[in-house]
């Protein structure tokens, strides 16, 4: 159960505060509604590049993490396909630093052109790190292109490609930070060693007299056309080790199969009891590592498998005995036991993120993003309605051979 | 109601409050009946807790390359009276989580459970810890998958760039610096596993953490299952004496070439004290000046000023007996040679100049709030101090630090930077096209 006050000022901020008397810190949790699917087709990579824009100082901040750092604080962000959430941990007793830093970077932040040519490098620099300097680096890009044809989870939140970070302009930020860095697009959550009168009072102080944005629009991305037929294809390309990557649409975040999906991938590939990794690596052997995930997104997201083969194993074997562990869900219901051992982790993952104050943040900021923060605290049950026939329903709809999209990632010269 | 407030004057910070000074908890301690020292760092407000299991029983103790590595990584693998697939079933369909992890020194096996099962949890604990029975057919696929694993780590210029470095700073004998062969994974058997097993994981060699909400029959839980007279402390192990390192000072830089890079990997580094040593602190507090947090010089120059790179860091490595210094980054391709300028540069300013007041408060007011965050809550307090209790230190380790970097000079500094940067001696590795 996690505990929480809320209420919105009038240009449209919605702030939240978590009281944990258990701690002398506090965190500041900044998430605007704004990530890479809202990105132009042609100038991807864009919003984590603002990302790293934010830290870049403010009208009237020289250097955000200085001013930070002085307080005895520390900041970080992300960005994903669905948001960008900045957060800020710092001792409570320094709580109107972070106030004064976030409010300052909401109303006018600084930018110039030396300094986005500057962070367009670092930028670069992190996108080879990750994705271009590394054995599969490009996998997902390659993915994600095959399994979405219209929608902008098509490409990956560092960009499609590297040129389209070299060629950002100072006028994609300008309008950028004045569209969505607003806000009435942005939900703070302040929780830790605080009392929500303190945070109500520094909230309206800060963040009261920035102007909303009234041009601010319900988004409308296209959306993914139901996949109609199997798609594969192959990569020959310098690793060690052949790889398999297969993707299925699934369900939005909203959508009420939402929860049995998740506890579907859990069966699958959660943890070394899973059905992956009993059957696939440890008994036939056949994989080296083999894991399932899903994107989890507000909009159609994927569950994605990925492993690596062992030698010996084609690529056309592999993928075939994948299939075998899902198409076992389809001819039978999965047990019991199965079921409660899913359920039960899901307990219990839940009960160790209410440790740290972070966690509890950014799971808040969230679900507001969501549309309900209320939610939160009912999230357990919708997972404990779940049924082994439910399960089948949803694996009977993803796993069919028209939904997937398989890339078979292969060591060139073998 | 509304627009009542005045507008905020913007340009003024808010005033700063000093950090307050460090609460660390004292952790209530016990010994089992076969003389196992537990430490439980208690919060009743959660509903989970982790038992971490730490045994002198690392890569330091073995006299062959992955013995150490794969004894604590075949414990989850089957035991007496569990098989492995059993151990995964039982253990995740409590919701809980079992990890096993072996270093240099320690090897641990940690179990994150909630609370109330607890009681359930014991019994195949201590068949792991008791009863290991590192059957082949577990080892051999445990192997195999480990050795496609590296075939694919080693295509990355970092991990070449660190076992380079591991080699030369060490030596390729020293436990600590052997680069992993194929060949070697030929080389393990069960018995050599099971052997490694009895002699290091016993009670005398192993200490037990606890944090979060304990139950209040825990005591007499563990005493039941992990203190009882059928696990017994073995006499008579020695420990191996330390062994020098095979580092030697060198001009040259240790350049392996990888074509079709489009980064290069630097490590750069130099011998150093572990924590126990008296100029430490101050060397912390330098060590974040110079690469240690975001803020720091290195990520000043060489990530914003030049866009060399993503990221660069420096730190300390601490171990029971060894310490050492070194540089961390992956940077341009083309830029390697200039990196090295910039990074040898941001060192010899150390040992030239006086770090300016402005500079040297946000360091500590950031390292005081950084050592807040550690220490907050049971779970950072146990893995924090479990870090000086390694080295029969305490809390104390943790208050003096937080003294020296409230008080230490820059005139101190400088010294410390003088005494221990010594640039022509710095081991230089380069993983580049």
């Amino acid at each position: 159960m996690v505990s929480y006050n809320k209420f919105q000022l009038d240009n449209g901020l919605r702030v939240i505060v978590h009281e944990d008397k258990n701690t002398a810190l506090a965190i500041v949790n900044l998430l605007y509604d704004v990530g890479s699917r809202d990105e132009d087709e042609n100038k991807t990579g864009f919003a984590h590049l603002f990302e790293h824009l934010m830290f870049k100082g403010s009208k009237n901040v020289k250097s955000f993490d200085q001013a930070l750092n002085v307080a005895g604080g520390e900041s970080n962000a992300f960005t994903s396909t669905d948001m960008t959430n900045y957060y800020d941990l710092i001792p409570a007793n320094n709580l109107e630093t972070a106030f004064w830093l976030e409010s300052d970077r909401m109303l006018s932040l600084n930018f110039s052109t030396e300094l986005l040519e500057k962070e367009k490098e670092v930028v670069s620099e992190e996108f080879k790190e990750n994705y271009i300097n590394q054995p599969y680096g490009n996998a997902m890009h390659e993915l994600r292109k095959l399994a979405y044809k219209v929608h902008p989870y098509k490409w990956p939140v560092i960009g499609k490609d590297l040129s389209h970070i070299q060629e950002a302009k100072l006028t994609d930020v300008q309008s950028f930070f004045d569209y969505y860095y607003t806000p009435n697009n942005a939900i703070l959550v302040v929780a830790g060693g605080v009392k929500t009168e303190e945070v109500r009072e520094l909230a309206q102080k800060w963040f009261g007299n920035i102007k909303a944005n009234p041009k601010l629009s319900k988004r409308s991305l296209p959306k993914e056309p139901p996949q109609q037929a199997y798609r594969q294809e192959r990569i020959e390309a310098n690793v060690p080790v052949d790889a398999l990557y297969m993707a299925f649409h699934i369900c939005d975040r909203l959508h009420p199969d939402y929860h049995t999906t998740d506890l579907l991938v859990e069966v699958l590939s959660g943890g070394t009891s899973s059905r992956l990794y009993q059957s696939l690596i440890l008994d036939q052997k056949l994989f080296n590592s083999l894991l399932a995930h899903h994107s989890g997104g507000r909009d159609e997201s994927l569950i994605i498998v990925n492993g690596k083969l062992n030698p010996g194993v084609s690529i056309e074997q592999a993928e075939a005995a994948v299939w075998e562990q899902l198409e076992r869900f389809t001819t039978e219901e999965i047990s019991q036991r199965e079921l409660q051992k899913v359920i039960n982790k899901v307990e219990s993952s839940f009960a160790f993120s209410e440790v740290s104050i972070g966690n509890k943040a950014f799971y808040l900021a969230y679900f507001e993003l969501l549309g309900n923060i209320d939610h939160i605290n009912n999230e357990i049950d919708k997972y404990r309605h779940v049924t082994s026939k439910m399960i089948q329903q949803v694996a009977k709809q993803v796993f069919r051979k028209e939904n997937c999209s398989s890339l078979h990632y292969v060591a060139k010269n073998k | 109601m509304n627009n009542t407030h005045t507008s905020v004057d913007r340009s003024i910070a808010p005033p700063l409050k000093s950090i307050n000074q460090l609460h660390i908890g004292e952790p209530k301690r016990y010994t089992l009946k076969n003389d196992i020292p537990m430490i439980a760092f208690e919060a009743p407000e959660q509903s989970v807790m982790y038992i971490n299991v730490v045994f002198k029983a690392g890569k330091w103790h073995q006299e062959e390359p992955l013995v150490a590595t794969f004894t604590n990584r075949l414990l989850r693998e089957g035991t007496a009276n569990y098989t492995g697939k059993d151990i995964a079933n039982e253990i995740e369909f409590y919701g809980s989580t079992l990890k096993t992890q072996s270093r240099g020194y320690y090897s641990q096996v940690t179990l994150y459970c909630l609370s109330h099962y607890l009681p359930e949890m014991l019994p195949i604990l201590k068949d792991i810890l008791q009863n290991a029975a590192f059957p082949q057919k577990e080892l051999t696929t445990v192997l195999n998958n480990s050795k496609q694993r590296l075939l694919v780590s080693r295509e990355k210029n970092n991990v070449l760039a660190e076992e380079k470095f591991g080699e030369l700073f060490f030596g390729a004998e020293h436990p600590y610096g052997y680069v992993v062969q194929e060949s070697h994974y030929d080389q393990i058997t069960p018995e050599k596993l099971h052997t490694f097993y009895k002699k290091h994981y016993h009670p005398g060699n192993c200490t037990i953490y606890l944090a979060g909400k304990i139950p209040d029959n825990a005591l007499d839980l563990f005493n039941q299952h992990l203190g009882a007279d059928d696990w017994q402390i073995q006499e008579g192990t020695t420990e191996r004496s330390t062994i020098p390192l095979a580092f030697t000072t060198s001009k040259e830089t240790h350049y392996i070439s990888k074509p079709d890079s489009v980064q290069a990997s630097i490590r750069i580094g130099v011998p150093l004290f572990n924590k126990t040593h008296p100029d430490f602190a101050a060397f912390y507090v330098l060590n974040a000046i110079l690469g240690g947090y975001f803020g720091s010089r290195l990520v000043k120059n060489i990530r914003e000023d030049k866009g060399y790179t993503y990221g660069i860091y420096s730190t300390i490595v601490s171990m029971l007996r060894y310490g050492y210094f070194y540089i961390g980054t992956d940077v341009k391709a083309d830029e390697w040679e200039n990196v090295l300028k910039e990074i040898f540069f941001e060192i010899n300013r150390l040992k030239k100049d006086l770090v300016s007041q402005e500079e040297l408060t946000i360091v500590r007011n950031y390292l005081l709030g950084n050592l807040l965050t550690n220490l907050d809550g049971a779970f950072n307090c146990a893995s924090t101090l479990q870090g000086a209790y390694a080295y029969n230190m305490d809390a104390n380790f943790f208050h003096q630090l937080a003294d020296t970097i409230k008080s230490v000079s820059p005139e101190e500094l400088r010294a410390i930077a003088i005494r221990y940067f010594d640039t022509d001696k710095m081991l230089k590795v380069v993983v580049g096209k």
